[in-house]
C-alpha cells in the first residue's frame, strides 16, 4: 500500500509493524521484499516522494571541508523513491578474496564475515539488478594477454536496474509493506535502558508528525546519511546512537579516481570496442602493502568530432594527430583524443582513515535535523596506492607489449599528494562493520552495538571499499540481512 | 599595398609603435628557444632507471629495448 505521509494529516499513531525500514533505495527496498515475503509487515518509510523535489533533496545540503568534494554531497545522491539508483551507472561488481583478508595495511580490523557470507547472495542479487549468470565471465574480453600482476576485473553491467521503476508497482501492492513516502525519519527513541529502540519520529513536509513502533528498526539511507541520523538522535544519549566508540561517521571512504596517464598502442585491431580493464593480483597487494582498485584502459579507435562544425574540426585534428610534435604542441592548450591513444582512467581504494568523517554541524534543515558536514582526508597510504598502481600498471603494459603509458607528472614523484584526485560518488564506511565496539559502529549482522533491535545497512557498513562498485555487494548484505531478521525470535 | 605599408598598418590598427613591435618579432623567437630548453631539461630531470628492465622517460614507461625499437620510429618524439 502507497500512503503519502504530505495527504495523510489524520494517521492514528502509533503505527506498529513488525519492521521498520528507513530509506526507499537499492538496500532499502532490497531488505523489505526479503522481510514481506518472509511474512513479516513492513514499513517502507522513505523521505522523498514518487519524483525528484527541491523540498526534500535540499536536506542533502551540507558543508565539505575537507579535500575538495565540491557540491558531491548535494548532487550525488539523490533522495526519492529508488533513491540513487535512479542516476546510477550500473557497473556490478564484487570484492576479491584478499579484500577480505586482515592486512596491515588497513590499520584496523577488516571484514569480520568472509567472503562466502557475501557471496552466498550473488545470485538473488543478480536477479535484483538484472544481471545474468553470465555477466561477469562476459567481461573478460578475447585478448591474448595475461601478466603477472594484474588481471582482467570481472564486471557485469546492469542495464542499469531503475528500482523506482522496477518495484514500485510490487511495493504498493503488497499486502505486507506499507509504502510511506514524503515521510521523513526525524528521531530515533530508545527505551529507558537505552538498549533497545522503543519508536520512531516521522514527519512529512508540513507540521504533521507520526510515531512508528516495531519489533525491530533498520536504516538504509546511504553511508552520508545513516552517519547523520544516529548523530542527530541525540537526546537521549548526547554524542548520538551507536556512537560510545566515537566511531560514527569515522572512516568515511570514496573510490579514488584519478587521472593516472596516458597511454599508446600501436596495434589498433584489438582495441576497437574494447575497453580493457584491470584489478591488481593479490600478490601485488600483498607485496607492495597497498590497497585494491581499477585501471581502465580505452583506446581512441577514430577520431570522432562532434557539433556544427565537425569536419573542420576533424580535419585540422587529423592533421594534427599525424604529428606527434604538433600534437604534443596542441595538447598543451587543448586536450584531444587521437586514433591510438588514450587515457588510463581509474577507481582506487582508500584506506579506511578514522579522520576522514561525517559529523554534523550548527546548521539545521527544515525537519529541525542539524545538517552535514563532511572532512573528507586522503593520507600518504591513498598517494602510496595509486602511484604503486600506476607505476605496476605501467610496467605491464610495456611487457606484455600491449600499450606504452606515459604516466601523470604527480605520479612520478616518489611521495606527497598527488593532483587531480577526484571521486566516484561511491560512500562508504561511516558505520563500519566490527566485532570489536572500538573499530565500528555494527556488529557482523549489521545491529548496532548495544542496542537490541536497530540494524544499519548499505555501504556505511563496508570495513573497507575494495576496488569494486559498491552496489552490488550491498544489495547482497540487504538480502543476508533481511533473512537474518526474518528468523530473528523477535522478527 | 607594399609590405612597409602592412606592417604600419598592422601597428596602427593594434596602437603599437615600431619599437615595440619589434621587441614582440624578436622576442618570440627567444621564448621558442626558451621552452624548448625547459622541455628538454625536463625530460632531463625524469630521465631515471626504474629497474632493470625498465626506464622512465618524460613520464612514459618504457622498457629500455624501446629505446632501440623507437628511434627511426613515427614514435621516436613521443617521449620527448
Amino acid at each position: 500500500m502507497l500512503i503519502d505521509l504530505n495527504s495523510t494529516e489524520k494517521l492514528v499513531s502509533p503505527l506498529h509493524y513488525d519492521v521498520c525500514v528507513c530509506g526507499a533505495g537499492p538496500a532499502g527496498i532490497s531488505i523489505a521484499r526479503v522481510l514481506a515475503n518472509a511474512g513479516k509487515r513492513v514499513a517502507l518509510i522513505e523521505g522523498g516522494g514518487l519524483e525528484y523535489s527541491e523540498d526534500s533533496q535540499d536536506i542533502y545540503r551540507g558543508k565539505s571541508i575537507g579535500y575538495q568534494y565540491w557540491d558531491g554531497l548535494f548532487t550525488n545522491r539523490l533522495r526519492y523513491l529508488g533513491g540513487t539508483s535512479n542516476h546510477w551507472g550500473g557497473r556490478c561488481s564484487y570484492f576479491d578474496p584478499v579484500d577480505f583478508e586482515l592486512r596491515s595495511y588497513h590499520g584496523m580490523p577488516g571484514w569480520p564475515i568472509s567472503r562466502d557470507e557475501v557471496m552466498q547472495w550473488a545470485k538473488q542479487a543478480q536477479s535484483i539488478v538484472d544481471i545474468s549468470d553470465q555477466a561477469f565471465a562476459g567481461s573478460i574480453p578475447d585478448v591474448k594477454w595475461q601478466g603477472p600482476d594484474f588481471r582482467y576485473s570481472d564486471v557485469a553491467h546492469s542495464p542499469p536496474t531503475r528500482f523506482k521503476t522496477k518495484y514500485f508497482r510490487e511495493l504498493k501492492d503488497s499486502t505486507n509493506i506499507d509504502l510511506y513516502v514524503n515521510a521523513n525519519l526525524t528521531d530515533i527513541r530508545l527505551e529507558n535502558s537505552l538498549d533497545s529502540v522503543s519508536g520512531i519520529e516521522v514527519r512529512n513536509y508540513g507540521s504533521g508528525r507520526f510515531v512508528f513502533s516495531a519489533r525491530n528498526y533498520v536504516l538504509a539511507f546511504g553511508a552520508i546519511e545513516n552517519a547523520r541520523m544516529l548523530l542527530n538522535a541525540d537526546k537521549q544519549i548526547s554524542r548520538g546512537i551507536g556512537n560510545h566508540g566515537d566511531m560514527v561517521g569515522r572512516c568515511f571512504m570514496e573510490h579514488l579516481n584519478v587521472d593516472i596517464g596516458r597511454f599508446v598502442v600501436d596495434d589498433m585491431s584489438m582495441w576497437n570496442q574494447l575497453r580493457l580493464e584491470m584489478n591488481p593480483s593479490a600478490e601485488f597487494m600483498r607485496k607492495n602493502n597497498i590497497g585494491n582498485g581499477v585501471l581502465a584502459f580505452a583506446a581512441n579507435a577514430e577520431l570522432k568530432t562532434y557539433g556544427r562544425l565537425k569536419v573542420l574540426k576533424k580535419y585540422v585534428r587529423d592533421t594534427i594527430c599525424k604529428s606527434d610534435l604538433m600534437t604534443d604542441i596542441s595538447r598543451r592548450i587543448v586536450d584531444f583524443p587521437c586514433p591510438g591513444d588514450g587515457v588510463v582512467s581509474s577507481l582506487i581504494e582508500q584506506v579506511p582513515n578514522p579522520d576522514s568523517r561525517v559529523s554534523i554541524g550548527p546548521e539545521r534543515d527544515r525537519l529541525g535535523l542539524r545538517r552535514v558536514i563532511l572532512n573528507w582526508q586522503l593520507n600518504d597510504s591513498d598517494y602510496r596506492t595509486i602511484r604503486k598502481l600506476g607505476m605496476g600498471v605501467a610496467k605491464e603494459m610495456a611487457k606484455t607489449n600491449v600499450a606504452r603509458v606515459q604516466l601523470n607528472k604527480s605520479l612520478i614523484e616518489d611521495t606527497g599528494p598527488i593532483d587531480g584526485v577526484h571521486w566516484h560518488c561511491h560512500h562508504m564506511g561511516t558505520t563500519r562493520m566490527s566485532e570489536d565496539p572500538k573499530y565500528g559502529v555494527v556488529d557482523k549482522n549489521l545491529k548496532i552495538h548495544g542496542v537490541d533491535n536497530l540494524f544499519v545497512v548499505g555501504s556505511s557498513v563496508f570495513p573497507t571499499g575494495g576496488g569494486c562498485n559498491p552496489t552490488f555487494t550491498l544489495v547482497m548484505l540487504a538480502l543476508r540481512l533481511g533473512h537474518h531478521i526474518a528468523q530473528l525470535r523477535t522478527g | 599595398m607594399d609590405n612597409g605599408s602592412f606592417v604600419k598598418n598592422q601597428m596602427n590598427a593594434h596602437g603599437l609603435s615600431r619599437r615595440s613591435f619589434l621587441t614582440v618579432v624578436l622576442t618570440l623567437p627567444l621564448l621558442g628557444i626558451l621552452h624548448v630548453t625547459q622541455r628538454v631539461e625536463s625530460s632531463g630531470r625524469h630521465v631515471s632507471d626504474t629497474d632493470d628492465e625498465f626506464l622512465m622517460l618524460g613520464g612514459w614507461v618504457l622498457l629500455k629495448s624501446d629505446l632501440v625499437d623507437w628511434i627511426g620510429d613515427d614514435h621516436a618524439n613521443r617521449p620527448e
